[in-house]
């Protein structure tokens, strides 16, 4: 891990919130045990977070409330509000759709949904000893070295590449999937850990059901989402009891 | 690591093997940032923080006099790890034990950190108040992604969604705003008082 790419994979910020994986943590404390400017950037970013957590919404602009404070400031107002609007679709609906017809337009994925479809990308650890490589090998090198950088988008035509020159390998399929994902190209995205999943039984396997689901959720799709969970809950081993946290709050 | 670091650090840890005192307080001066670093990063109790910090002081000298740290170039590792077990272990035990433990430490046996280091950083109430003032000088928008990233830990993505915004702009506006957090404490640490 080196300056710049603490900088580029945003690995402060992910450290001080949480979102930084046991291997991750480890390697930047590494690095900021022996690099001051990074131990500078941790320090001010650390007084930050305090004041922020200190002032809370107080340092927002009125108009600039994030919006899970104003939904819940404004929950009973917006319950009734809602009940009220239900009320005149159902009426609407019934007059002019009919029962039987198709809704006119997609539908708007809740915000609920939308935090539970959040994604963290997966850690990705190069192999320590590489010997020679292959084509695909090397895109797909090249594609991650841009993953763990935190630039998907830039990974994408790379891992795309490798995906063409060598379909079968679950892991290209995998973090091609991801990146898409992240990317928000939601469908090229399922359609990626689709393939991984049809490779069959894969280090992968696991993770490409748990993310899938994440992709539904995002989507709104909560049948498809826990038809995935309950695989990995069944099937699974590492990300069992995050799919059966995530079960629980789809309850 | 340059060949002049591998070095300090070999030689700081074999005078600190010696018993050397004054060794002692280096350690202390050149470590304890970046452990409070760690700790406060890890645990959301700062006195907490401070107490593991002086333990892991406390454990890396009594290592080190043990003879247990065989390669002593490595030097900032073995301290970082021993931080990172002491935290570890912290954490495990109040996910044990509902009450706060006594750490039991002899603060006096580790000398004061050097007030020039950057603990000052964390220690001083004025440099939270200017951190606030800092804040309070950003865009509005500029302070939001920072509040949605520090405090309730959305990514750039996220933020996007919210805000109506890329999330390359995201991610943009955040290095700015923290660039400028930071050039701004540095300017005001230089001076002494707030330049504004």
């Amino acid at each position: 891990m080196d300056c710049d790419r603490i900088e580029r994979g945003e690995i402060v910020e992910k450290y001080l919130t949480g979102r930084l994986d046991r291997a991750g943590q480890e390697e930047f404390e590494a690095h900021y045990f022996s690099c001051s400017k990074c131990l500078q950037k941790l320090q001010v970013s650390r007084l930050l977070q305090e004041k922020l957590w200190e002032q809370g919404e107080k340092i927002l602009p009125k108009t600039q409330k994030p919006y899970r404070v104003w939904i819940k400031r404004r929950a009973w107002a917006v319950s009734a509000a809602a009940v009220a609007l239900v009320v005149v679709g159902v009426a609407l609906w019934w007059q002019f759709m009919g029962p039987g017809r198709a809704p006119a337009g997609p539908e708007e994925t809740p915000f609920s949904l939308m935090m539970l479809a959040r994604i963290e990308p997966p850690s990705y650890i190069p192999p320590a000893l590489r010997g020679a490589e292959d084509e695909a090998a090397e895109r797909f090198r090249i594609g991650m070295k841009h993953y763990q950088d935190g630039l998907y988008g830039e990974a994408v035509p790379d891992l795309r590449a490798a995906a063409e020159l060598n379909p079968e390998r679950a892991g290209i399929r995998f973090f091609l999937g991801i990146c898409l994902l992240l990317t928000e190209k939601t469908n090229e995205g399922i359609e990626e850990l689709r393939k991984t999943i049809s490779l069959g039984d894969s280090v992968y396997l696991e993770e490409a059901h748990f993310y899938l689901a994440k992709a539904y959720l995002g989507k709104g799709d909560v049948g498809a989402a826990k038809a995935e969970l309950n695989w990995v809950q069944e099937k699974g081993s590492n990300l069992k009891e995050e799919a059966a946290q995530i079960l629980a709050q789809l309850r | 690591m340059p060949d002049r670091n591998r070095e300090r650090w070999k030689d700081l840890a074999l005078r600190l093997q010696a018993g050397d005192a004054a060794s002692e307080s280096e350690l202390a001066r050149l470590f304890y940032p970046h452990l409070m670093a760690m700790a406060a990063s890890r645990l959301s109790d700062r006195e907490t923080a401070r107490e593991i910090v002086q333990e892991a002081l406390l454990a890396v000298l009594s290592a080190l006099r043990q003879g247990r740290l065989r390669e002593p170039e490595k030097l900032p590792a073995f301290v970082a790890g021993t931080g990172r077990n002491l935290i570890n272990s912290h954490v495990r035990s109040l996910a044990k034990r509902p009450e706060p433990v006594t750490l039991g430490l002899e603060e006096a046996t580790i000398p004061d950190p050097d007030p020039d280091s950057g603990e000052l950083l964390f220690e001083e109430e004025e440099k939270r108040d200017m951190v606030l003032a800092v804040l309070k000088k950003l865009e509005p928008a500029d302070r939001r992604i920072l509040y949605l990233t520090l405090s309730e830990g959305l990514n750039p993505r996220e933020i996007a969604l919210e805000m109506g915004l890329k999330p390359e702009t995201i991610r943009l506006r955040k290095s700015r705003a923290l660039k400028r957090v930071r050039q701004k404490l540095q300017k005001m640490t230089r001076k002494g008082r707030l330049d504004y």
